[in-house]
């Protein structure tokens, strides 16, 4: 029997190649090193490279009429994207990670590997890849949310987190055995040509398929009614990864149901209409109401991600060109406001002690001024108030849905961004409280690298605010590759 | 003469014990076993649309879909031993230090 080996174009995945060999690298060094500061300095070269790479990759696509990974300006843009929230993952965690009890000679090659994970679930053309890509970047996240050995939040996190995550496998797995089943191939290009005709007895077992992966994606980005494990993950979580989670993972899963809808199931996308607008106003009225309730900034948090989750679905049911680039604008935008929030919490930790209480936050402003500073833009931000960041993002978001017919959507996704401003403010408000009397100052343990990353961070949310439009452009290249199938 | 579709079947029948038992059970151990089933129930459906259609490629989704579910046994196992240190408890109703 003769084996055709295909052509490979080794350079066209050079920045997917370079995280996975830092990572396996950097598990060397700490093997026979034992040096944390090595191991940290492999990955973050490895991030940076892969970053500068996925830079040159701009604009010039590859075509990939049988190929597994797409390589167009759409996973370009999520290429640097996932790179640039690993390094700032990696320098968030700087300080942090040796007074929580991480073994970090693990921690900061498990981040690559999540990382590798999401460049390749944005990437795959082929349901194996997407399945592969999905479970190498849960896996990691297991591990990584565990990764306080000797704190129960962390283990109970865990443990909550991989029986949900396999659950959640489980349904995607047996919803692909059915696409495949359905249609006969499992490659995306190819299922995109058969689904315009197929009728008959395959149509009912391929929407069966289609229901089944979403139940197993809805859970990956948390959407209701799938956002059980959310809250209780986000809370038990080293902070920096719960960032991690909440933009990285998240965007990654989100960005491939947005190929997904766009290329292999364009044609069922209108009867996914009706109930995508019932989960959406769900997501949001549900993540907010919960939000208000919370006495955990953590937790608070983690129910607004939940009802970010609900906006961005407010565009992606509109599914125009203009809506995906709201969306993905969105993503970038939500990336910087997340990785900044709980970045504020990560340097706000003082010795094992983490400020995670409403009450701990009273009157900050007047003891951690950069750090109160750095929070109350971000949560402006993420309350969509003019000038930051995070208006820009719901301004075309929720735009993009008006101009395709939803208003009714966009009205409640106003109310419900009204809703949100009370308990952003309210956590606001209670920096800048004045104190009855003035508290110890305890000195945090964050690092000055994370402080100055934090200050980069809070910059830029003001400063994409102003001045976004080099950023919409950009997003513009990536979502023209996307439609351009 | 045992047809493809009856494979079909009992794959779909252990993907439903399996998910009615991760809903209705309590050690955590026996809700990982359930997952499994829920993996193994997939699998069969793949060999069985593989021989339905004659095509390989849902076989080697299958061997895949086999390692994967071995590394997630061995990562969650390796958590509930974490977790059964912590606390000595393997039941999940007693995992409730985070809630609202």
């Amino acid at each position: 029997m003769e084996i055709i080996f295909p052509a490979v174009n080794i350079a066209s995945i050079a920045p997917q190649l370079i995280v996975a060999t830092f990572a396996i690298l950097a598990l060397l060094v700490e093997v026979f090193s034992k040096s944390s500061r090595l191991v940290f300095a492999t990955c973050l070269v490895g991030l940076f490279v892969a970053f500068a790479l996925s830079f040159m990759q701009w604009g010039r696509g590859i075509p990939y009429e049988n190929s597994l990974v797409a390589v167009d300006n759409y996973t370009t843009f999520f290429n640097a994207l996932f790179a640039i929230v690993a390094i700032i993952t990696m320098l968030l965690s700087l300080g942090y990670v040796d007074n929580t009890g991480i073994d970090t000679g693990k921690y900061y090659p498990l981040i690559l590997f999540a990382t590798l994970g999401m460049m390749l679930l944005v990437s795959s053309m082929d349901l194996l890849l997407m399945f592969l890509s999905l479970e190498l970047l849960s896996i990691s996240m297991y591990v990584l949310v565990g990764s306080q050995r000797d704190r129960w939040v962390s283990s109970e996190a865990a443990i909550k987190y991989i029986l949900t995550g396999a659950f959640a496998s489980g349904f995607l797995l047996f919803g692909i055995a059915l696409v495949y089943g359905a249609t006969g191939t499992i490659s995306f290009t190819k299922l995109e040509s058969l689904l315009s005709g197929l009728t008959g007895e395959g149509l009912p077992l391929l929407k069966m398929g289609v229901l089944l992966m979403m139940v197993g994606l809805g859970f990956k980005i948390a959407m209701v009614p799938f956002h059980m494990w959310a809250p209780d993950v986000y809370e038990g979580a080293p902070t920096p990864i719960t960032g991690f989670l909440s933009t990285g993972s998240k965007i990654a899963a989100f960005a491939l149901i947005l190929r997904l809808f766009n290329n292999p199931f364009n044609h069922l996308f209108s009867d996914w209409v009706g109930i995508l607008w019932i989960l959406a106003v769900l997501s949001m009225t549900i993540g907010n109401v919960a939000a208000l309730l919370q006495k955990n900034v953590k937790r608070m948090l983690a129910y607004s991600s939940i009802a970010h989750v609900g906006y961005l679905l407010v565009a992606f049911i509109a599914l125009s060109t203009r809506a995906m680039e709201a969306v993905v604008l969105y993503f970038t935008l939500y990336a910087i406001m997340g990785l900044t929030a709980f970045g504020c919490i990560t340097s706000l930790t003082s010795g094992e002690k983490e400020r995670l209480k409403q009450e701990d936050y009273t009157s900050l402003g007047y003891t951690q001024p950069v750090q109160a500073v750095i929070l109350s833009v971000c949560l402006l931000s993420l309350a969509g108030i003019p000038l930051t960041a995070g208006f820009i993002g719901k301004f075309y978001l929720f735009s993009s849905a008006v101009d395709a017919g939803y208003v009714g959507l966009a009205v409640i996704a106003v109310l419900n961004s009204a809703v949100s401003l009370y308990y952003y403010l309210g956590l606001m408000l209670r920096m800048y409280a004045l104190p009855g009397r003035f508290a110890p100052v305890e000195v945090p343990v964050g690092s000055p690298v994370g402080k100055i990353v934090l200050l980069l961070l809070g910059f830029s949310i003001l400063a994409l605010g102003i001045y976004p439009s080099p950023l919409v452009g950009v997003v513009k290249g990536a979502v023209t590759a996307l439609s351009a199938l | 003469m045992i047809t493809a579709n009856q494979y079909l079947m009992v794959g779909a029948i252990l993907f439903a014990i399996g998910v009615l038992g991760f809903l209705t059970r309590r050690n955590i151990i026996v809700l990982l076993m359930c997952i499994e089933l829920m993996i193994n129930g997939a699998g069969l459906a793949f060999v069985s649309f593989c021989r339905q259609m004659g095509s390989l490629e849902g076989q080697v989704f299958v061997l895949f879909a086999m390692v994967i579910a071995a590394v997630e046994i061995a990562v969650g196992l390796s958590i509930i031993l974490l977790v059964f240190r912590n606390r000595a408890t393997l039941d999940a109703d007693e995992m409730e230090s985070l809630k609202w």
